[in-house]
């Protein structure tokens, strides 16, 4: 039986990993991203040799920072890739790669010096002495190497002493194999008359050399130093200075970028110094818990406080204050003695702070990852950093479910922190350029949304998977299934993180969810009606999310991870970890009674009915086709792609009807019981939907492509290949929904009926589930054979169609069409212009003037070789102009291709005339040259008329 | 003001008892269990000292034990109260930013500085110390009869210097001959009352 555990119950702190070291790691990655991405792109900006800065090239290419969306910027530049190439390798030249990396290297060197040098400094001859030089008869060094032994310290640490602190404290520093300990003078006058504090703080000080905080603590320190001085300072002076001496030009699409450059320095410094404070904190109630373990007297945290101030505003202030220190209240500490429930929490602030670093790390990197070949760099990164956040997050996330379940206390469901870490990976959106570029907001903000509603579904699910394998695991150490848990947190994480830079980002920046219409807009093709109904639309958007790396394989491990719970033997007493954790207090089997896991044959009931559901689905849309089935022979497109589109629909009935049936009988666990459910649900759609369309024909009222009975897999497989990675992907998807309407329906429920009159749920321990062990372990392996295999099945060809969607975007016809002010339009001219129309036009004037002199000089008679190079020159500048940008304006454009087009003309009669020897044509060359001259004059005209009042380079062509 | 003192790089070289030998002497009277801090703040020069002893409150730093109590110690403040006076008296205020550049350099140098001492005083000028150390160890949170007797101490230390004195500059406080403002002279006065 499940027995109810008392409350009191003390879980000891080290049963599990605290994190905290990973979340220093955390930080000095973050500080070292951002060291190579600001002063990266500083330094690239102090190498552009032109005056218009990063946004020439794309004023040149027509696009428009000023108004428009980051999205039709891009598809500016990329509408003339080649060009657009050109002319940043011209004039906002990359500097090479080693640039990219010289900073962090930099910034690794001093944060080196500072760590070496720091602990020198504060234990230098000026400041301290050292303990031998007071402590005459050896009772200090005594009592140090007593705790010492007692903290398991292979050696004394080095101590020395400030006379001058009057504090009754002591600080260590320097590493953990050469950690010092200051003792405070205050500390020593006290030494007699207060020999039990004393103690209490020097087993402080022992426990953090012992727990191995000094190292990670100091080099923290030293990359935060090292990051002010090569980078804050530095690219503060720049951005302010940038921002003085913008050019009035290009101020509005300028101050954004400058601003948020601003932004983000300001965001790292409350970033660094929360998120460094906060884990200090808990280092501390682990050293005061330890010392206390060691034999310091609680009493020696009897310090005396100010009372806490009274009034809400006074309250927030205090706390707000107290976010900024590196220890915490008194109170909390001395209440930690006892309790380490504070060391199990899950806090709003940290997860906070590690979704806007999981933003600025993933954004800051991909500047130097996508310049190294291959998808593996920008795979790597992905990885890193959702594997630092799944660290950060995850860990907490495990740690509270386990105290909570230890405690017998209520688990979080996990939405508010996931809540959290949503806000804050959205937040650090707002600070990058990632999806705003030269504006202050992104087109679509309302879609940074979703980054919350990921963070949230993924916490939701993370939490119910730990507190499901906590209730089931029987190790001798939790370690083994927090470690399944965070692999799969992970995998998810990073799935998320590739979409959302993949694609998500690209919504925001106003990509619409009709891919058609960006298709057209940007005249990549023209659409066929048959694409434009909305379940196409989703299967094409579902589509490339399947296509993307990580995406199937996380779909499949939200089911199977939890799935494999049900493997585990039920308990027959208490786990052995449980006994470790609560170091042998009173235990028994953790948890409350009313947190049972869900009957795993309701899952495959629901998972039946789901397939069942999508079957009748099915035939339903078939019985609908039918009634539109076109004449034989003339089976269109239309009617084909939306039978496909169908098709999809129908397995989300499957997975929708499987996720509310499985989640409304869970009561506990619904998400997942919701996941287990639509996958196997999916899954079993699939078989039953694809026979069904194999055999189309062989029911009259539901025959949709054919009319003649027969099987025929091999008409219907490529369809079902090409839909089974997006139906596993609507599956999760559509279970995510079910659950949270069940959840929140259910909580609507439960608070009408008032929590008195909470239905009690029999308590079932997990022994007394229905089906045996062997029955459900043959369940369970033919649940994840299933869904490995339609994992893998969906992956053989999802891969293609990324691999389309990649290749389409390279080759747009013409930059998608869109109102552009005339004062852009004015900038866009001026900058064409001066990177490279004035080029062109002044070379061709020259051998115009030049070939004209020739003729003239001549008389009627000149050698071919003195022509041929001006044909030559003549073809080359019409070449270099055709590939140079179009003109920003249609009137000047419309112009300069006629002046390019003749120009190709008279290098072309040219050259004929020279190879025939014949003078008519050269004549008839000249001709061509008048008129190419005033097409190019025509142009020029334009343009200048655009730009009068705006410096433009005046030069007749 | 005061006779037979000379300033010296900031520092005063008179004959009278160093500033560190009174602040010695009078802990090892009042506070003997302060004598070890004393002991190494005597490895520091005057101005390293005052300067870091003025520091009030507890630097935050990591993996330190945090903020907790700041001891109520004799040592600061018979040490500022006295540095202070013995300046003050000399009128080595007036030449402190011109001697910054020396202090400097002669840290550079690394060469110690001469330490402070206290010139001969007068009744009213004991008086006046009697009152400083009473109202700064009082703010540094030692109670009054604690005060009190802190400050008889120095003034009887420092009454051994005064003229007229039997006891030899630099003499422990331990001479038998009654202070001025001491509190067996002066009754239930101070100093600063009588």
């Amino acid at each position: 039986m499940t027995t109810t555990l008392p409350r009191t119950r003390v879980v000891d702190e080290r049963s599990m990993g605290a994190g905290t070291t990973v979340r220093f790691a955390l930080l000095v990655v973050l500080l070292l991203v951002s060291c190579g991405y600001v002063m990266g792109g500083i330094t690239r900006a102090f190498s552009h040799p032109a005056g218009f800065g990063h946004l020439g090239c794309l004023l040149a290419s027509g696009g428009d920072p000023f108004h428009g969306s980051a999205l039709d910027n891009l598809l500016s530049a990329s509408s003339q890739d080649a060009a657009y190439r050109a002319c940043t390798a011209r004039y906002e030249p990359t500097p090479p790669w080693w640039v990219g990396l010289a900073w962090p290297v930099l910034l690794v060197a001093v944060a080196c010096l500072l760590f070496w040098g720091l602990p020198a400094w504060k234990a230098r001859r000026g400041r301290v002495v050292p303990l031998a030089a007071i402590d005459h008869d050896g009772g200090i060094r005594r009592l140090l190497e007593e705790f010492a032994a007692v903290a398991g310290l292979a050696r004394v640490p080095r101590v020395v002493v400030d006379p001058t602190a009057a504090s009754t404290g002591a600080v260590v520093f320097g590493s953990n194999r050469r950690p010092t300990v200051c003792l405070h003078g205050g500390l020593l006058a006290r030494r007699h008359t207060d020999p039990e504090g004393f103690r209490a703080v020097l087993l402080h000080e022992m426990a953090h050399i012992r727990h191995g905080d000094v190292t990670v603590t100091y080099i923290t320190v030293a990359v935060w130093h090292a990051f002010v001085a090569v980078v804050l300072v530095p690219a503060v002076v720049y951005f302010v200075r940038a921002a003085v001496r913008i050019s009035p030009m290009l101020r509005p699409a300028e101050l954004p970028g400058l601003t948020r450059g601003l932004a983000l320095m300001a965001f790292m410094v409350v970033l660094v110094y929360l998120a460094r404070a906060d884990v200090l904190r808990h280092r501390e109630i682990y050293a005061d818990r330890a010392a206390v373990r060691w034999g310091a007297d609680p009493r020696g945290w009897a310090v005396v406080t100010p009372l806490p101030p009274q009034g809400a505003m006074r309250r927030a202030l205090a706390a707000f204050a107290e976010l900024w220190r590196t220890h915490p209240r008194w109170d909390l500490r001395r209440d930690s003695l006892a309790d380490s429930a504070a060391l199990f929490g899950v806090r709003a602030l940290p997860l906070f702070l590690t979704g806007v670093a999981a933003t600025l790390i993933n954004y800051q990197a991909q500047g130097v990852t996508s310049r190294w070949a291959g998808p593996w760099a920008e795979q790597l990164r992905v990885l890193v950093s959702a594997g630092l956040i799944t660290a950060v997050v995850g860990i907490a996330l495990w740690r509270s479910v386990a105290h909570a379940v230890l405690t017998a206390r209520r688990v979080p469901h996990g939405v508010r922190a996931g809540l959290w870490l949503g806000a804050g990976m959205a937040v650090g959106e707002l600070v990058v350029d990632d999806v705003t570029l030269f504006r202050w907001l992104p087109a679509r903000p309302g879609v940074l949304a979703l980054v919350v509603l990921a963070g949230v579904v993924i916490v939701w699910w993370a939490t119910q998977c730990a507190h499901l394998w906590v209730r089931v695991w029987q190790g001798r150490t939790i370690r083994p299934a927090m470690l399944l848990g965070l692999a799969a947190m992970w995998l998810v994480l990073s799935a998320w993180f590739t979409w959302w830079q993949y694609s998500g980002t690209f919504y925001v920046m106003g990509r619409p969810l009709d891919l058609t219409s960006l298709y057209e807009s940007s005249a990549l093709a023209a659409v066929p009606d048959a694409y434009r109904s909305t379940p196409v639309s989703v299967m094409v958007n579902l589509r490339l999310a399947a296509g993307e790396p990580f995406a199937l394989p996380a779909v499949a491990t939200l089911w199977i991870v939890p799935l494999l719970a049900w493997v585990i033997r039920p308990a027959a007493a208490t786990p052995a970890w449980v006994h470790g954790a609560l170091r042998g207090g009173d235990a028994g089997t953790p948890g409350r009674p009313e947190d049972a896991l869900p009957s795993l044959r309701g899952v495959l009931l629901a998972a039946v009915l789901g397939g069942a559901a999508g079957w009748a689905a099915l035939a339903g849309v078939m019985a609908f086709l039918h009634t539109r089935q076109p004449a034989p022979g003339r089976l269109t497109q239309h009617y084909a792609v939306g039978y496909y589109a169908w098709v999809l629909v129908a397995l989300g009935v499957a997975a929708a009807t499987a996720a509310l049936v499985a989640s409304a009988r869970a009561r506990r666990f619904r998400l997942l019981a919701a996941l287990m459910a639509a996958g196997a649900a999916t899954a079993t759609a699939f078989a039953g939907t694809f026979v069904l369309a194999s055999s189309d024909g062989c029911v009259q009222p539901l025959n949709t492509l054919v009319r003649t009975c027969g099987w025929r897999p091999e008409m219907s497989w490529p369809v079902f290949h090409y839909l089974l990675g997006p139906a596993l992907l609507l599956g999760v998807l559509v279970a995510v929904g079910a659950a949270a309407a069940v959840a929140a329906a259910a909580a609507v429920v439960r608070r009408a009926r008032g929590s008195s009159v909470r239905r009690a749920v029999p308590a079932r321990p997990a022994g007394s589930r229905r089906p045996g062990p062997a029955a459900r372990r043959l369940w369970v392996g033919v649940l994840c054979a299933a869904a490995l295999g339609v994992t893998v099945t969906a992956m053989t060809n999802a891969s293609g169609s990324k691999e389309g969607s990649q290749r389409g975007t390279t080759s747009l016809a013409r930059p998608p069409a869109g109102p552009v002010s005339e004062e852009t339009r004015r900038v866009q001219v001026v900058i064409w212009f001066a990177y490279g129309g004035e080029e062109l036009v002044s070379r061709f004037t020259t051998a115009s003037r030049d070939f004209t002199g020739l003729l003239v000089k001549g008389k009627g008679s000149i050698e071919e070789s003195r022509v041929r190079p001006y044909c030559a020159d003549f073809l080359r500048i019409a070449r270099d102009a055709g590939d140079y940008f179009r003109v920003p304006d249609p009137r000047a454009q419309s112009h300069w291709k006629t002046f390019i087009t003749r120009l190709d003309g008279v290098g072309r009669t040219c050259e004929q005339a020279t190879a025939r020897s014949d003078g008519d044509l050269l004549v008839s060359s000249v001709r061509q040259l008048v008129g190419a001259a005033a097409s190019g004059s025509a142009a020029t005209a334009r343009m200048s008329e655009l730009t009068r009042g705006l410096p433009l380079p005046r030069r007749s062509g | 003001m005061v006779s037979g003192a000379a300033s010296s790089g900031g520092h005063l070289i008179s004959g009278g008892p160093r500033v560190r030998d009174v602040v010695r002497d009078v802990v090892a009277q009042v506070a003997p269990e302060e004598l070890p801090l004393v002991e190494a703040l005597a490895r520091f020069d005057d101005a390293s000292v005052v300067r870091r002893l003025a520091r009030r409150g507890g630097r935050r730093e990591p993996l330190g034990f945090g903020l907790g109590e700041i001891a109520a110690m004799v040592a600061p403040v018979v040490w500022l109260v006295v540095d202070e006076a013995a300046r003050q008296l000399a009128g080595a205020v007036a030449s402190r930013a011109a001697t910054g550049t020396r202090t400097v350099m002669r840290r550079v140098l690394r060469r110690p500085a001469a330490p402070v001492t206290v010139p001969e005083l007068t009744r009213e000028q004991l008086a006046e110390i009697h009152r400083r150390v009473v109202e700064s160890a009082v703010q540094r949170g030692l109670g009054d009869k604690r005060a009190t007797a802190i400050a008889d101490a120095v003034v009887t230390r420092l009454a051994l210097t005064a003229p007229g004195a039997p006891g030899a500059p630099g003499a422990p406080a331990q001479g038998t001959q009654e202070p001025p403002g001491s509190g067996s002279t002066a009754g239930s006065g101070t100093p600063a009352q009588g």
